[in-house]
């Protein structure tokens, strides 16, 4: 869970510290739009 | 997906979960998609390499699979299936049609709070995607 994640305007983040330790809905998506 | 989620957006943050989008997408896309598209309501993160897509099991589908269901989608629902009608977002979702690996697997998880998935859903094909009643039915 330590893949790295790009986010627009910020620096990049672990996916864990993504979730930060809340119940988390991850929808992936193809494409954005 | 992300303009159902955009307007679901109160019957989303009224659960316990946090929304998290995941896209296939570098930084510099994401910024554009931003300016094009207004502020998305949501995290919205890149993952251009696929590494997290591919650790949760997602997979680049077969091409001609992934264009016989376009084309049924196409002819069900017409062009305005792919594509949104403002001219900027169009060039934008067209642009990234044809640069992102649109043949990835897209798909929805549910993370407890130690991070364990209590429910998932991968997409066998681009109108199997989870609907958004059916997510709040596992949130609640």
């Amino acid at each position: 869970m330590d893949m790295t994640l790009q986010r627009p305007f910020h620096e990049d983040i672990t996916f864990q510290d993504a979730l930060n330790g809340q119940k988390s809905l991850v929808v992936f998506v193809r494409h954005p739009g | 997906m992300l303009t159902q989620l955009r307007v679901r957006y109160h019957e989303l943050t009224a659960t316990s979960y946090q929304v998290l989008i995941v896209t296939p997408s570098n930084r510099s896309f994401l910024e554009q998609f931003d300016a094009t598209f207004g502020p998305y309501p949501f995290p919205i993160y890149g993952d251009p390499e696929r590494t997290l897509y591919r650790k949760m099991g997602h997979e680049t589908m077969a091409k001609s699979k992934l264009l016989l269901e376009a084309g049924k989608a196409l002819l069900k629902g017409g062009s305005k299936t792919f594509l949104p009608s403002d001219e900027n977002q169009k060039v934008l979702v067209k642009t990234a049609l044809k640069t992102h690996d649109i043949y990835i697997q897209g798909g929805s998880w549910l993370f407890n709070e130690q991070g364990k998935v209590v429910w998932n859903h991968i997409d066998t094909a681009p109108e199997d995607h989870a609907t958004i009643d059916q997510i709040l039915l596992q949130m609640n």
